[in-house]
Formats: C-alpha cells, sequence, structure tokens
C-alpha cells in the first residue's frame, strides 16, 4: 500500500501525461463504486490494459473508492431502485431483461444499476478535473517543494532513502 | 503518443485464456461441490457425488454415482442414482434459467449400504428424526394386546377419579354451611337477648296488675315487645330460607356424589373402549398397525421429497453479495421458470423387481409454465407379484387449489409370512396369501385423503399363541377364514391422520367370540362399579349424617319461631283484655254516672 502511493507521488511528480493518470483514476472509481463480480468490470480491465492508462494511480484510487463505496451503498441502492421502478424507464429494462447477453450484466441489480450510473455520469467530469489538477500540482506544489528546506533535508536523508527504496 | 498499449490487449487475451482454460478444469469439480451440498442442505443428510462430467458443445452434463444419505439411518443412502444426464440450453443459461428438454436417470437403488456414514447437515432433521422415533414407539403400542381387558386395580390406580373431586368439593361445602348456620344458629339462640324478652314480659305482666299509670305504661311495652318479637320473628323467617336454599343446594351436590361412582364407570368402559370390545372392530385392531405403519412410510418418504418439490415464489428478491442490492425481475417475453425438467426417464432396480417410468414437468414454478409434474413407475420383471404401479400428479399452478394425487396399484403380490400381531399374548401372521390393492390419496390445504382397498385371497393365518383364554379363542376363529377383503379410508391432517377401517373379517371371526368378549366386559364392569361404590362407601355415609345434622339447624328454627309466636299471641291477647277491662270499667264509671244524675233529676221533679 505504502509502495502504492510512492510510486503514485513519483507519477504525480513525474512526466507521465496528466491524461494517463485521471483516466487511471476514472476507470478505477468505475471498477470501485461498483460491485467486483460483474461482467461490465471485465471491460473495465480490458480498456485499463488496452489503453495507455497509469496502472499505479489505478490501482491506488481503486483502493480508495472501493472503500468509498461501501459508504455510499445506501444511496446507490435507493437510486437503482428509483431507476429500476420508473414507468417510463420500464420498457427499455423489460426489453434488456429478456435479452441473454444484458442479463449478464445484471443490470436489474438496484445496487449495480446505481453504482454504474453515478461512475459513468462522474466519469467524465472526473478525467477532465483530475487532468487539470495533474497539471496545476505539478506546475505549483512540486516546484515549490523541490526548493523547499524540507525537501532538500529528505533528499539528503538517509533514512528517507531506504524507506523509498524499500517501499519500491 | 499512442493511446493504446498493444502488450496490454496481448496480457488481456492471456489472462482471458487462462482464465476460461483453468475455469474449464475447474468447472467441473466446483459445480460437483455446489451440487452436493446444495443437495446436502435440501436433504439434511450428507448427499455425495462421485463425477460430474460437462460436454461444452452442445453443453451437456453428465453426473454419476449421486448418493442421497438417509437422515434417519446413516449408514443407509435413501436413494442411490448411478447416472444422470441431461442437456442444457445456452440462450436459457444466459437468461439465468436451468431449462432441460430431456432427462435420463439411470439405476435408481433405494436404501443400499454406504461406504461411510453420512452426516447431518441440518439439525432439524434429527428433532424430525426423534419425533418419528416418537411416532414409531406409539405404533408399536398399537397391537392386538388392545382387546385384552385391563386389569380394574391397574385401572383404578392410572384412572384419576372424578368421584373422588366431587366428594371433597360436597365436604367442603357441608362444612362450610355448617359453620355458616353454626354463627346463625349462635345469633339467634342469644340467651342474654332471649333473657331480657323475658324480663320485659314478667315486667309488663306485673304492669298489668299495678294502678292505672302502672298499666298504661305496661300497654305501651307489650306493644314495642310485639314489635320486637315481630323483628325476631322476620330474622328467623330470613334464616329458614336461607336455610332451604342452602339444604336444596347441598341435595343436590349429595346426588351428583352418589351418582358420581356410576358416571366415573361409564367414563372408563368409552376410554377402555368396553363398548366396542367385539369382534366387529377386529380388523381396525389386527390391521390398523400395519395401515399406520405403511402411512408413516408414505408420510416418511413424501417428507424426504418434499424440499425438491418446494415452489418458488415468482416475486421472491435475490440478494446481492454486497447484501444490500436487489434483483428486480421484469416481465419475460418468453416466461420460463428458472428451474423446467420437461421431460425424465427413469429407471431404478429394487429388491421387489425394476421399475421404469418418467416424470414430466419438473418446474421451480408451476405457475409460470401451468402444467402439473406428473409422474408414472411401472414395475418390470417383478418378484413375488404380478404388477406394480404408482402415478401421480403434483399440481401447483394455482396457489388456492394446490394439491398432490398420487395413485396405486398392485396385484397379485404374494404373502409371505405378514406380521399382522406382536403382541406376545396374540402373535398372529399371515403365514401365506394373495394380495390385490388399489390406492388413492389426495393432499391438498394439509390434509390427506384416501381409500385403499385390499383382497386378500388363498389366505393361511397363523399364530404361536403360548397363552390361552381369550387370545386362544381369537386365533382358533382365524383359522378357517381363507379370503378377506380391506376398506381402508384416512383422512387429516398429515401428523394425525384418521384411519377407519372397513373389513368383511369382523364378521368371519364369529358370533361365540362376540359373545365370550362382552360376557367378560360386563365382568370387567362389574368388578369396577364394585370397586368404585367400595370405595366411596365411607365417605358417603360420612356426608349423609352431615347433612343430617343439618336438618337439627331446621327443628331449632321452628321451636324458636314457635316460641315467640307464642309471646307474641300471648301479649297481644293481654292487651285486648287489658282493654276490654278498661273499657268495661269506663262503661261502668259512666253508667253509675248516668243513675245519679237520673237519681238527681228525679228527686227535683219529685219536689
Amino acid at each position: 500500500m505504502f509502495s502504492q502511493l510512492i510510486k503514485f507521488i513519483r507519477v504525480l511528480s513525474s512526466d507521465v501525461s496528466p491524461l494517463q493518470i485521471s483516466a487511471g483514476i476514472s476507470l478505477a472509481m468505475v471498477m470501485g463504486l461498483t460491485p467486483l463480480l460483474s461482467l461490465h468490470n471485465v471491460l473495465v480491465v480490458f480498456l485499463l490494459l488496452v489503453l495507455r492508462v497509469n496502472i499505479a494511480s489505478f490501482l491506488l484510487a481503486w483502493v480508495f473508492f472501493s472503500g468509498l463505496a461501501y459508504l455510499f451503498d445506501p444511496q446507490f441502492n435507493q437510486l437503482g431502485e428509483y431507476l429500476l421502478s420508473r414507468a417510463d424507464l420500464i420498457p427499455l429494462w423489460t426489453d434488456l431483461y429478456n435479452q441473454p447477453i444484458a442479463r449478464l450484466f445484471n443490470f436489474n441489480n438496484t445496487l449495480l444499476l446505481g453504482s454504474l450510473v453515478v461512475a459513468l455520469l462522474a466519469f467524465i467530469p472526473l478525467l477532465v478535473i483530475g487532468n487539470f489538477l495533474i497539471v496545476r500540482y505539478r506546475q505549483y506544489i512540486v516546484e515549490k517543494f523541490k526548493k523547499s528546506r524540507l525537501f532538500k533535508f529528505l533528499s539528503t536523508s538517509k533514512w528517507f532513502g531506504r524507506a523509498v527504496s524499500l517501499a519500491e | 503518443m499512442n493511446p493504446f498499449r498493444w502488450s496490454g490487449l496481448l496480457a488481456f487475451i492471456v489472462i482471458s485464456a487462462l482464465i476460461t482454460v483453468t475455469g474449464m478444469f475447474l468447472l467441473e469439480p466446483f459445480v460437483k461441490n455446489q451440487l452436493a451440498s446444495y443437495l446436502s442442505e435440501k436433504n439434511g443428510a450428507t448427499v455425495d457425488i462421485g463425477d460430474v462430467r460437462i460436454n461444452y458443445w452442445p453443453l451437456q452434463m453428465t453426473i454419476r454415482q449421486i448418493e442421497i444419505g438417509d437422515s434417519q439411518n446413516l449408514n443407509l443412502n435413501a436413494v442411490q442414482i448411478e447416472r444422470v444426464n441431461f442437456q442444457l440450453s445456452v440462450d436459457d443459461l444466459l437468461l439465468k434459467k436451468l431449462i432441460v428438454d430431456d432427462m435420463s436417470v439411470d439405476n435408481v437403488q433405494l436404501e443400499t449400504q454406504r461406504a461411510y456414514p453420512a452426516r447431518i447437515i441440518r439439525t432439524d432433521v434429527t428433532k424430525t428424526e426423534q419425533k418419528k422415533t416418537e411416532e414409531k414407539s406409539q405404533d408399536d403400542s398399537f397391537s392386538i394386546s388392545d382387546i385384552d381387558l385391563p386389569d380394574v386395580k391397574d385401572v383404578l390406580k392410572a384412572e384419576p377419579l372424578e368421584s373422588t373431586k366431587v366428594f371433597e368439593s360436597l365436604q367442603k361445602d357441608i362444612e362450610g354451611t355448617q359453620n355458616n348456620w353454626r354463627k346463625i344458629k349462635q345469633d339467634i339462640g342469644d340467651q342474654q337477648r332471649w333473657d331480657e324478652y323475658d324480663q320485659r314480659y314478667a315486667k309488663i305482666k306485673q304492669g298489668f296488675k299495678g294502678n292505672t299509670k302502672e298499666k298504661l305504661q305496661a300497654l305501651k311495652d307489650a306493644r314495642q315487645l310485639i314489635r320486637d318479637l315481630k323483628k325476631e320473628k322476620a330474622r328467623i323467617q330470613q334464616a329458614r330460607r336461607q336455610f332451604n336454599e342452602d339444604y336444596d343446594r347441598l341435595n343436590n351436590e349429595f346426588k351428583q356424589a352418589r351418582q358420581a361412582p356410576s358416571k366415573d364407570v361409564q367414563r372408563i368402559r368409552q376410554k377402555y373402549k368396553l363398548d366396542n370390545l367385539n369382534a366387529d372392530n377386529i380388523s381396525q385392531l389386527l390391521l390398523g398397525e400395519k395401515a399406520t405403519a405403511y402411512i408413516q412410510l408414505a408420510r416418511r418418504w413424501y417428507k424426504k421429497i418434499q424440499p425438491y418439490m418446494e415452489t418458488e415464489d415468482d416475486v421472491k428478491d435475490v440478494q446481492h453479495e454486497r447484501s444490500r442490492g436487489r434483483d428486480i425481475r421484469f416481465t419475460e417475453y418468453n416466461p420460463q421458470p428458472d428451474v423446467l425438467i420437461k421431460h425424465v426417464s427413469i429407471s431404478a432396480r429394487l429388491p421387489r423387481g425394476d421399475f421404469k417410468g418418467e416424470i414430466n414437468n419438473i418446474s421451480s414454478n408451476q405457475r409460470i409454465n401451468r402444467k402439473p409434474m406428473t409422474f408414472v413407475l411401472s414395475g418390470k420383471k417383478m418378484r413375488k407379484r404380478k404388477a406394480e404401479e404408482i402415478k401421480g400428479e403434483l399440481n401447483f399452478i394455482d396457489p388456492e387449489n394446490k394439491f398432490v394425487q398420487v395413485d396405486y396399484q398392485l396385484q397379485a403380490a404374494q404373502l409371505d409370512k405378514l406380521v399382522l400381531s406382536r403382541s406376545s399374548k396374540l402373535p398372529l401372521s399371515i403365514n401365506k396369501g394373495l394380495l390385490n390393492m388399489k390406492m388413492d390419496a389426495r393432499l391438498a390445504d394439509g390434509r390427506l385423503k384416501g381409500q385403499a382397498l385390499m383382497d386378500f385371497q388363498q389366505v393361511v393365518f397363523s399364530s404361536d399363541r403360548q397363552t390361552g383364554g381369550m387370545a386362544a379363542m381369537l386365533a382358533d376363529s382365524f383359522r378357517n377364514i381363507k379370503q378377506f377383503n380391506v376398506d381402508a379410508r384416512f383422512v387429516g391432517a398429515l401428523d394425525s391422520l384418521q384411519l377407519k377401517l372397513k373389513s368383511d373379517l369382523d364378521n368371519q371371526v364369529g358370533a361365540q367370540f362376540k359373545a365370550q368378549l362382552k360376557q367378560k366386559s360386563r365382568e370387567f364392569e362389574q368388578q369396577l362399579q364394585a370397586r368404585i361404590n367400595n370405595k366411596f362407601k365411607a365417605p358417603l355415609a360420612k356426608l349423609e349424617t352431615q347433612r343430617q345434622k343439618l336438618n337439627q339447624f331446621k327443628s331449632d328454627l321452628d321451636k324458636k319461631e314457635q316460641q315467640i309466636q307464642q309471646r307474641i299471641d300471648d301479649l297481644k291477647q293481654k292487651i285486648k283484655q287489658k282493654e276490654n277491662e278498661k273499657k268495661q270499667q269506663l262503661k261502668n264509671k259512666l253508667d253509675s254516672k248516668k243513675d245519679k244524675l237520673k237519681q238527681k233529676l228525679l228527686e227535683r221533679l219529685g219536689r
């Protein structure tokens, strides 16, 4: 966990594209917020591997969003319940329910649908905002930190170097 | 920069392939374990599965060596199946439905020996087992020994007599009433008060002898005394009325106490079925045990297969893994139950012969596929019987009108040492014979109703009796019976079935036996009556004496009332007498004054 954090901080500070990092975080959000053993997560893993997405940021964010999901499960459940019982959407759900492939996605589960809808709605905003924040972070915070006494002290400290190498 | 990571695609393909291949290898043991644990849970005892084979194209599954442990006897398999084979529809599986068009179940055997003992999976099964053991012990107690007359001493020891309660209650009531009347008697017979009345009476008598003033005072006191005595009389009359009520009540209770021993005799008579102790119910006693055992067996098998027949609720929500989600169901364009096996062909090898049959429409929810489950099993190459067939229908289509119907037929079954009674007093069995039987039963609303018609032919009864008397007499009466029929009807809840048996066996058993049984029954009743009467003779006499004592109160009251009345009459007479005397005196006084005035007037006129 600690190593992932170190890696993530390094990645944040490195020249890895901010979009790759924010894409990793966004995909992690989809996987973390929704129930793990769902078919759509195979698609998430596929995208994670095929697209040039930062895996370290994905792994760290996944842990974070999984924890977050347990806090918001009741709300996801309520949202799923609301969507699945809306009269105007019932023809759509009924059509999907009768499609073998759609049934495999278990869309008729209140928790899954609620969490997936939230994750998908938040995907693009998180991607854009994440990208923006990483750029700003590199521009201001990293530069300032590199000039600070603490950084100079830490960079010369044997203990810090050992901890980082151990974590790596 | 290239947004794609082609090495990642390769990794994904490799990982997917690895998972698929591993899954294919692991699927069979996984299905085997899942199926075994699911069936074990349903069965309540271990279910072992030898092997599961899955063929992926076309999707087909073969299960071998299914051993369903018997929760009642862990060393036995209730059912053992050599091979189950069926083909699955992939489309339906994707829709989470298990739809099987054709299934074959080969070589079913019942009650086979297990290689190692089964384990109990559900604890409620052991409870059922205990219950069944109790039922079994009840069955065992149902034997020919029921027709033997019980010993009167034992009956009186075992039976709490109502008479005892009645006598105790009467005793208490008499004592309570006596105490109450003692108080009333004390109050009425208060000597001090009566002495005071006597003193007042004496004073009045004295006053009447005095001067005019004293006489007038005595008259006033006499009237007051009369009023007080009348009050006393009213109290006595009130007491007498209460006494009469108490007396009537005690008389009633006493009457009941007298009748109580006879009522006890009647009750015991009914309980020990003394009225029915004749050959009319001999078939019930003889064959009832056997019929009850068969019903128990049928019930046991029904309970064994019942968990597999439970139909699921079509609106049941499935909890998700995270335990908070709910699977919502929508209308299906082609509605099908979650599990549907349209046709099963079965072959079974039982000790009595080989059976072949089929089951149609095994469904997890008949309300969806609208077809009842039907089955038929027919015997082939039967041993010691010509033919045997069982067929039935499990219809749960209409929830308000669910039923299970079973029809059974048996032709020319050879009877060999069929034990009818294990009673040590009269061990009776059919040594040889042929049995034809037709049975139908219908279970609806938790109530079973059915009829079994049995026809016994070429029967040879045997009894290794060791004692004489009634048992010997009964055994002899069976010797000449060669054929008989039985009409058994059963109705009621599964756990408390009422069984009625009719048979021409009763008519054949013989009039002499009936007469002797009746005589024995009469003797028993007389003995019982004598013993009970004897037991309550002394208490009854004691109660009678106590009741007689109460009569003494009544005579005391009468005496007291008489005394008061006498006193009142006496006083009234005296008052009247004195008033008359006073009137006479006044008249005399007036007459003398009149005479004097007349004299004076005459004197004046004479002058």
